[in-house]
């Protein structure tokens, strides 16, 4: 039951994700590059598990992983969900993919090829936009969406500017590191003299 | 209201003649198939609205979990038997791909007609055959097809053994046969909600393709169909292994899987 409500929740994903590369020559070419190859993704922490089959053109999603379906996969990547999100956003190289947090079974030169090939990947939102919602709707969506950016990068700045500048005006009214430490050296050569004053008191007390 | 004219005596036949179930009817196995044919061919027209209100559209899902379940790859060949609208082949297509092929076949003209119109709408008949087929008697050669997938059709099938050695003798060695078919719910609450639920497609059958008979007698052919354990055994039977099977919606179907041994 579970594999049927997973794969309900992977069909719509799949249509859109095929539409993506059916509206793309580019994006095409990529997915004939790795036809009739088979990618099994197990994520922790949430857990969950989706089979890529890259066919003509197109991919499949599925919950069913290739031992329970009798097949072979060509490769299989295991990670928390956070460390392929990072992955993904990434800007380092295939390096990124020697995290030891990340464990790749199977043919790890097809997991680096397609790695590389979702790094390279220039998709401009509104362009796949334009079809459904009409270009005067994009444009405006684009408009919006630049603004919030460009503001977000603004706010930003600011921030990041204001927050230096108080700490610059705050650190000079506090002490240098020097001074701080010969205060606290000071303080711990106090403690230790009335540690042996006290000592000293108690063997006198007791003597009395 | 006066009762649907029923096309066929409900009574046991006289003679001594082999007989199987029709629904709950016990019918002279030569006559079976021509019973099935008049039902499908009643229902050709409306098959697909139908099963989209029988089963609240949840049919979509299972056929794409079962599609998931074939395994199927660039280049292989499949039967989509008892394939009918051909909803089965159109995607089957998809996945093999045009170095692969696919054959819709189905014993019932009526229902090839509509699957084939549909393909040749949809501009996909490339790699995909058509043909009308006994499954008791494929007419196709020894280890001919990666797999062999029978969706809502072994129940219709007369002899039901002599069509699972057919598709064990037509699959390659390693291939896999899927029966995808209704079942015996796993839950007794679910089993009876579903009963009182299938007892209304008579009425819906009326309704949209004015035929109660035929509906009537789907609900029948589903209560009289062998269970999950009792299909799994004769998968074994004809040949097949690695025989399990996953009940969908507790149990209310359940898809079969079975290889033929390399």
């Amino acid at each position: 039951m579970n594999q049927l409500l997973a794969s309900a929740a992977l069909w719509p994903i799949e249509i859109a994700l095929n539409q993506l590369i059916k509206s793309d020559p580019h994006l095409q070419g990529i997915a004939q590059k790795f036809n009739d190859q088979l990618l099994e993704i197990h994520t922790t922490a949430p857990n969950a598990f989706i089979c890529v089959h890259f066919a003509n053109s197109a991919i499949r999603l599925s919950a069913i992983s290739s031992g329970d379906l009798g097949v072979t996969a060509t490769a299989s990547v295991s990670a928390k969900a956070t460390s392929l999100l990072n992955l993904l956003l990434t800007t380092a190289d295939s390096a990124a993919l020697s995290n030891p947090e990340i464990e790749i079974r199977g043919d790890a030169q097809f997991v680096h090829s397609i790695f590389q090939s979702l790094k390279n990947l220039d998709l401009r939102w509104d362009d796949l936009l334009a079809p459904w919602i009409g270009d005067h709707s994009t444009h405006l969506a684009k408009s919006s969406s630049d603004s919030i950016r460009q503001w977000s990068r603004q706010s930003k700045t600011s921030v990041s500017v204001a927050v230096s500048d108080y700490l610059t005006e705050e650190s000079r009214l506090l002490p240098p590191r020097g001074r701080l430490d010969q205060f606290n050296g000071a303080m711990d050569d106090l403690k230790l003299r009335i540690d042996r004053a006290k000592a000293r008191i108690e063997r006198l007390n007791s003597r009395l | 209201m006066p009762a649907p004219k029923e096309r066929y005596p409900m009574s046991k036949p006289e003679n001594s003649e082999a007989t199987t179930h029709f629904g709950y009817q016990e019918v002279p196995v030569a006559e079976k198939e021509q019973r099935v044919g008049d039902v499908f061919r009643s229902v050709a027209a409306r098959y697909d609205v139908m099963n989209d209100i029988m089963s609240l559209g949840s049919h979509r899902l299972i056929k794409r979990y079962t599609i998931e379940l074939s395994a199927l790859r660039a280049g292989h060949k499949v039967l989509d038997l008892a394939g009918g609208t051909g909803d089965f082949s159109l995607k089957f297509s998809e996945i093999v791909g045009p170095s692969g092929q696919v054959v819709l076949a189905d014993i019932n003209e009526a229902m090839l007609s509509v699957g084939r119109d549909r393909i040749i709408d949809k501009g996909m008949s490339a790699n995909i055959d058509v043909a009308q087929v006994n499954a008791q008697c494929l007419p196709f050669a020894d280890n001919t097809f990666d797999c062999v997938c029978i969706a809502y059709g072994l129940r219709n099938v007369t002899d039901k053994d002599a069509a699972l050695k057919s598709i064990q003798r037509v699959l390659k060695p390693g291939g896999r046969l899927l029966v995808l078919e209704f079942s015996k719910p796993t839950n007794a609450l679910i089993g009876k909600s579903y009963d009182a639920f299938s007892n209304l497609w008579p009425i819906a059958g009326k309704l949209i393709t004015g035929d109660a008979d035929s509906y009537r007698y789907l609900v029948e052919s589903i209560r009289m169909h062998p269970d999950q354990d009792t299909l799994k055994q004769m998968m074994e039977d004809a040949d097949l292994i690695n025989c399990k099977y996953h009940n969908v919606m507790s149990g209310i179907c359940a898809i079969h899987i079975g290889f033929k041994p390399h």
